[in-house]
């Protein structure tokens, strides 16, 4: 009887030896047949698709690394989004785990307590020795991406994960059926937009007899104003001037100043308060969060959104299952008077690839990336036609295809995106180029000359000239200058700031307060901690631009 | 000698972990470990009183608790009560189990259901105030408003649960009580009143005293699920205003600190409750 416990913890711990021996095992036998062996951690979100009876460890993307550059890739363990990655990440750092070789960190409070704990690798002389000189062209393109990674004396951490550049950033979707209903144009300022709402919401524009349409969908539940992309509301307050609620931006004297705390916040929530009143927008803008938001304009009562290009796919594409009638068309984002207008700009980068400080085969990772962003670059000796055959594209008649449709056809299964396996999780991007390229698409015949462009191209219109709507609107992008680790005040205070402010944000668009109210909370804010915030941020950014 | 691996067990997972109650009184870094961390004394519990936010976090968590405490008392016992009085079976096996339903339901579900219900656009609530004229009520947007849905809502979800432990006690009472009290003329009403609810007493203080120990556990699940910057003022929670602070800001000396006080405010609060519970019903555990 007494003895039954110790049995099963006996079994237990003889288990997890024969289980370590085992990854050990396959780490030496990789080693054996000349792999490079690198571990690594990543979040897998449940959208990836593997074809069948591939893994993480084990499929197109490991295979072809082994074969073509000797690298085996170990992932340790994978979680499905960011704030479970951190999470795991930091019971790990807690624990005095070894760190994976190279990790990609999001969370800029992690990345700064890695470099304090001084685990990380500096990679300046890993980049200047072993980089190639494509990608040292590109690192140095875009020095800002690697602040996040950089520590006070101006030594860099990190490999920053590029990211699209104005990728994310919005435009204006708009039902096209309703507007020509009306004989409408698309609102190009705030006040045509008003109009327009005026008439979605009133002129009952799905014609089904009752009053349940709303003029635009926006979305402040859960994370306030202008911070997330699926019904962005940074617009409204870019109509009004040059800032956007919590991004850091520059003011005119080259400083750095909080977004939230500027004049037209006011003037921008005085507008949505109004919207509000009207019955244009939902009553539960500041609570429901942005996938509850969408649906309004998924389910086809709602007329407007703002939402990065890549939502007509998801979510705007799920309008046409419910409303197989409806037709969306992009549009740019409208400006207020004198045409000044602003949008929340993307990040240059979504965090950072660290390395253990024990890692020794640099050269290698940057063989890896070398050898993907060949694809990107459109010079690359693996990915000619394509990332992998059957996955993104196949060979018809010796000619590559890429179109889903005849993939699907003649794979007989759903098209795969490989990139999705890659270790950025993503094809890898140059800021600013793909968008640049679909502007080329949209607006003369060029023809694609590589396959990522070919592949760029086979997306649907709507995309496309969406894309190059977004690009062609970059001058009124607001820019989020502080990407540092969260600085002293801010750790004691940026709690209290921020509730501070997204109460007051919801409390003076539904009319509990007076729009007045806004002043006393600017002076609030800077006495509570937010000057001497502002102070050091402002340090921070003089530190990484030496 | 049984003791034993339950003894080792709580000591190892129970009592281990609450050494790392010390990093309330460090300037904690995960990599640095507890010994070589900074100290700083009461710091972070200063920095806790210097805002006004702390001391509205903890009032609400007090009045949140208590509300539910009270009710969540109430509701099941009168619940039960009436549910003794009936009499068909059928009838009442099926009342048991639709009322029992929601308990299976987690919050993160209920949260999104409760937001569509109670939507002042079109929710089922307020669809049915309005057939009685009266104007849509913002109840998951309105500080007025919002204790109350927590405490409903969450009333609506245990009093299933909570009925059935009261059930057991009333069926554990003498019938030849109720004989007798029939013979000298007692109605339905002074019989649940003398009888059955005397005969409750027991098992309602140690349900009451018990859930004393979750006086401030206003439920996290619950609250993070619901709330909204409009109703932090009445919404906002010690732990909900923990998870923000430790787990999304990182700042695990400051949320340790909290959730200590937190603590220490609960066991000031149970031995109270221990000995009013012991002085007024003469009950006691130890």
């Amino acid at each position: 009887m007494l003895k039954k416990p110790f049995v099963l913890l006996g079994i237990t711990m003889i288990a997890m030896i024969i289980l370590a021996a085992c990854t050990e095992e396959s780490d030496a036998e990789s080693e054996e047949n000349g792999l490079t062996n690198i571990t690594t951690v990543r979040t897998l979100d449940d959208g990836t698709v593997f074809k069948d009876g591939e893994d993480v460890n084990d499929n197109v993307v490991t295979e072809w690394a082994e074969e073509e550059l000797g690298i085996h890739f170990d992932t340790v363990w994978t979680r499905p989004n960011d704030e479970q990655y951190n999470q795991q990440m930091r019971l790990g750092m807690s624990a005095n785990e070894p760190l994976p070789d190279v990790f990609q960190v999001t969370d800029g409070q992690m990345i700064a307590d890695l470099i304090e704990s001084g685990r990380v690798m500096p990679i300046d002389d890993a980049i200047e020795e072993h980089a190639s000189p494509r990608l040292k062209e590109l690192f140095e393109q875009f020095p800002e991406a690697f602040y996040e990674a950089t520590d006070e004396d101006g030594q860099r951490f990190g490999i920053p994960r590029f990211s699209g550049g104005n990728g994310s950033d919005t435009l204006l979707w708009v039902r096209q059926d309703w507007l020509d209903e009306f004989d409408l144009e698309a609102p190009e300022t705030i006040e045509e937009l008003e109009n327009v709402m005026d008439i979605f919401v009133n002129e009952d524009p799905d014609g089904n007899g009752s009053d349940d349409t709303l003029g635009m969908t926006l979305s402040a539940g859960d994370v306030g104003f202008g911070r997330t992309n699926i019904g962005d509301t940074s617009f409204i307050f870019g109509a009004f001037g040059d800032y956007s609620p919590g991004l850091w931006s520059e003011a005119e004297d080259g400083s750095l100043v909080y977004g939230s705390i500027q004049p037209n916040m006011k003037e921008g929530l005085a507008k949505i308060k109004e919207w509000l009143e009207k019955g244009y927008i939902s009553q539960e803008i500041a609570i429901e969060p942005a996938d509850q938001a969408q649906e309004s304009f998924v389910s086809g009562q709602s007329g407007l959104m703002a939402a990065p290009p890549w939502a007509f796919d998801y979510p705007i594409g799920d309008v046409f299952q419910n409303v197989p009638e409806a037709e969306v068309k992009p549009y740019p984002l409208p400006s207020g008077m004198d045409g000044q207008a602003g949008r929340k700009g993307e990040s240059l980068s979504t965090g950072s690839f660290l390395f253990s400080s024990e890692f020794e085969h640099m050269d290698k990772f940057f063989e890896y990336l070398d050898a993907i962003y060949g694809y990107t670059f459109g010079e690359s000796e693996y990915f000619e036609d394509g990332l992998f055959e059957g996955y993104d594209y196949i060979m018809v008649d010796d000619e590559p295809v890429y179109d889903a449709g005849s993939i699907e056809e003649e794979t007989g299964e759903d098209k795969v995106d490989p990139g999705r396996y890659l270790l950025p999780t993503n094809v890898p991007t140059i800021p600013y180029d793909m968008y640049d390229l679909l502007e080329e698409f949209h607006e003369t015949d060029r023809e694609p000359e590589s396959a990522y462009e070919a592949n760029l191209a086979n997306n649907k219109p709507e995309y496309i000239e969406a894309a190059a709507i977004v690009n062609s609107q970059n001058d009124i992008r607001i820019e989020n200058g502080f990407t540092g680790a969260p600085t002293e005040t801010m750790e004691s205070s940026m709690e209290n700031l921020e509730r501070l402010e997204l109460e007051l944000f919801a409390n003076i668009v539904y009319g509990n307060q007076p729009l007045d109210a806004f002043d006393d909370f600017v002076e609030e804010w800077k006495s509570s901690g937010g000057d001497q915030m502002t102070e050091e941020v402002n340090e921070w950014y003089e530190s990484v631009q030496e | 000698m049984l003791l034993i691996p339950g003894v080792i067990l709580s000591l190892i997972f129970q009592y281990g972990p609450m050494g790392g109650i010390i990093m309330a009184f460090q300037d904690y870094k995960p990599w640095l470990g507890f010994f070589e961390s900074e100290w700083v004394g009461l710091e972070h519990f200063r920095t806790m009183f210097e805002f006004d936010y702390a001391r509205q976090v903890i009032w609400n968590t007090l009045v949140i608790s208590v509300l539910k405490l009270i009710t969540g008392l109430v509701v099941p016992i009168t619940v039960a009560l009436l549910l003794n009085e009936v009499y068909k079976m059928a009838f009442k096996r099926t009342i048991q189990t639709i009322i029992y339903l929601p308990y299976f339901l987690s919050w993160v579900i209920l949260g999104g259901i409760l937001i569509d219900i109670l939507s002042p656009e079109g929710g089922l609530v307020n669809m049915v105030l309005g057939v009685f004229g009266i104007d849509p009520i913002f109840f998951l947007g309105s500080n007025d408003w919002f204790r109350s849905t927590v405490v409903i809502t969450d009333i609506w979800k245990e009093t299933g649960f909570n009925t059935i432990v009261f059930l057991a006690a009333i069926t554990a009472v003498n019938p030849n009580l109720y004989e007798a009290a029939v013979i000298d003329g007692a109605n339905r009403w002074k019989q649940t009143l003398y009888i059955t609810l005397p005969a409750m007493l027991p098992i309602i203080i140690v349900v009451g005293t018990l859930s004393l120990g979750n006086i401030l556990n206003a439920g996290f699940d619950q609250i993070f699920n619901l709330y909204n910057p409009l109703v932090y003022e009445s919404g906002d929670i010690i732990d909900t205003y923990v998870y923000r602070i430790g787990l999304v800001n990182g700042d695990f000396s400051y949320g340790a600190a909290v959730g200590l006080f937190k603590s220490a405010i609960s066991l000031v609060l149970i031995v109270i409750g221990y000995r009013l519970a012991y002085r007024y019903a003469g009950w006691r555990i130890f």
